[in-house]
């Protein structure tokens, strides 16, 4: 069955969205996934774990590791899995990202690191804004926990803008729900084999006129950012806008998440 | 009309593909066994034509064996999809079907084998699906 093209765009959009114009849509319907995972592991497409009748992309780390990290870190660690959308957009606008994502394998709630960011490059500096979707330990409520830009800047001293040097989390949201992390698993060598699991939801927005966080959206609570600012690191890199999710591990043992109908946001031009 | 899309197969697990300049062509020197990263590029992909180009071979007694692979989940090992029969000298491999592509998860797994071998070669697969996916697919 085809279903009429207006009826598709509506089925489509995560009704989690409340606010902006839709700028893009990866729904995973098209058997060629249009993002591309600019780290090591992979991803697909997974018929296995579906959401809202569409198949849903799996990150899985393929057993690499991290190097153990503290926290996400103030640019994407290469040692995972970096998925992502790149656009153009000239520091003018107010762009949003929203996921569904669940916690699909076993080990996801120590020794992983779930974040996704939106960040641009000017040809100097780059400008992240980061979510660490941060898990929390088993069947713990999860915490949304934001790059902190000044905070980073203040812990780098004489070097703010070191991309090498230690980021500051700051923990902006908890959800009231578990993250399910520690049950509700699909892992079948494990004998696990529950694919409805427990999706959670995520929308970050940012400011890229102002370089400030605007508002994080962790499951049904959403939390102003207004007074936080976007990380700056010192980069040369494609001066571009890039969307995308980060998945690693700090150990060996194969894990992986999925993410549904991922959606790119345009709120508002600055 | 179709759907078609194609990779290269060569890329190591710990290699990321961005900057071009790691996996394609790719030259294996002295007997080992290659397996490649995972690809699931294919999950969508219905059936596969796998390519092998070789531009160059040396040694002695020198053969360059291409299997494909599929991820078994549910057991969490490779099994064997389909084979590109030993090669030894510089060709153009005739393709080999893979129909259907199972599996969600392939590597090639390419073994050398020989003295003092050395291959240098294009491996790639061609995935293949029908076109128009139903939109509640």
């Amino acid at each position: 069955m085809v279903l009429a093209k207006d009826e598709n765009l509506v089925r489509a959009i995560p009704e989690r969205v409340r606010s902006g114009v839709v700028a893009y849509r990866e729904n995973f319907r098209h058997p060629v996934l249009g993002v591309w995972n600019d780290g090591v592991g992979r991803i697909h497409r997974d018929n296995n774990i579906t959401l809202s009748g569409m198949p849903t992309m799996r990150l899985d780390t393929g057993g690499q590791t991290n190097g153990g990290p503290a926290n996400p870190g103030r640019t994407a660690n290469t040692g995972g899995v970096i998925v992502k959308r790149r656009l153009l957009s000239n520091y003018n606008e107010i762009w949003g990202m929203a996921i569904w994502f669940r916690l699909t394998s076993l080990n996801l709630t120590s020794n992983a690191m779930i974040s996704m960011s939106i960040y641009n490059r000017d040809g100097a500096h780059a400008h992240h804004a980061r979510v660490w979707l941060n898990p929390n330990g088993n069947n713990q409520p999860m915490l949304g926990q934001i790059l902190d830009g000044a905070a980073t800047a203040a812990a780098n001293g004489g070097t703010p803008t070191l991309p090498s040097g230690p980021a500051v989390y700051t923990t902006v949201v908890t959800s009231d729900n578990q993250n399910g992390g520690g049950s509700h698993t699909y892992d079948l060598p494990t004998s696990r084999g529950d694919r409805a699991g427990g999706w959670h939801f995520a929308k970050l927005v940012t400011d890229f006129s102002a370089l400030k966080y605007v508002s994080l959206q962790l499951d049904s609570k959403e939390v102003d950012l207004s007074t936080y600012s976007m990380d700056v690191t010192d980069s040369t890199g494609f001066a571009g806008m890039h969307h995308s999710i980060e998945f690693s591990a700090s150990t060996s043992t194969r894990r992986y998440i999925n993410v549904a109908n991922w959606v790119g946001t345009l709120e508002a031009a600055a | 009309m179709a759907i078609k899309m194609q990779h290269w197969l060569t890329t190591l697990p710990n290699n990321d593909e961005q900057g071009g300049t790691v996996s394609n062509p790719k030259t294996l020197t002295g007997a080992q066994t290659f397996n490649s990263r995972e690809y699931g590029e294919y999950a969508g992909m219905a059936k596969g034509l796998l390519l092998l180009n070789i531009t160059a071979a040396t040694g002695s007694g020198q053969t360059l064996t291409v299997t494909l692979q599929g991820w078994d989940e549910a057991a969490g090992i490779w099994r064997d999809a389909a084979t590109i029969a030993a090669q030894s000298a510089v060709a153009v491999v005739a393709p080999v079907i893979v129909d259907p592509l199972w599996y969600d998860i392939y590597r090639a797994q390419i073994v050398v084998a020989g003295t003092t071998p050395s291959f240098t070669f294009t491996l790639s697969m061609i995935g293949f699906c029908e076109e128009p996916v139903p939109s509640d697919y």
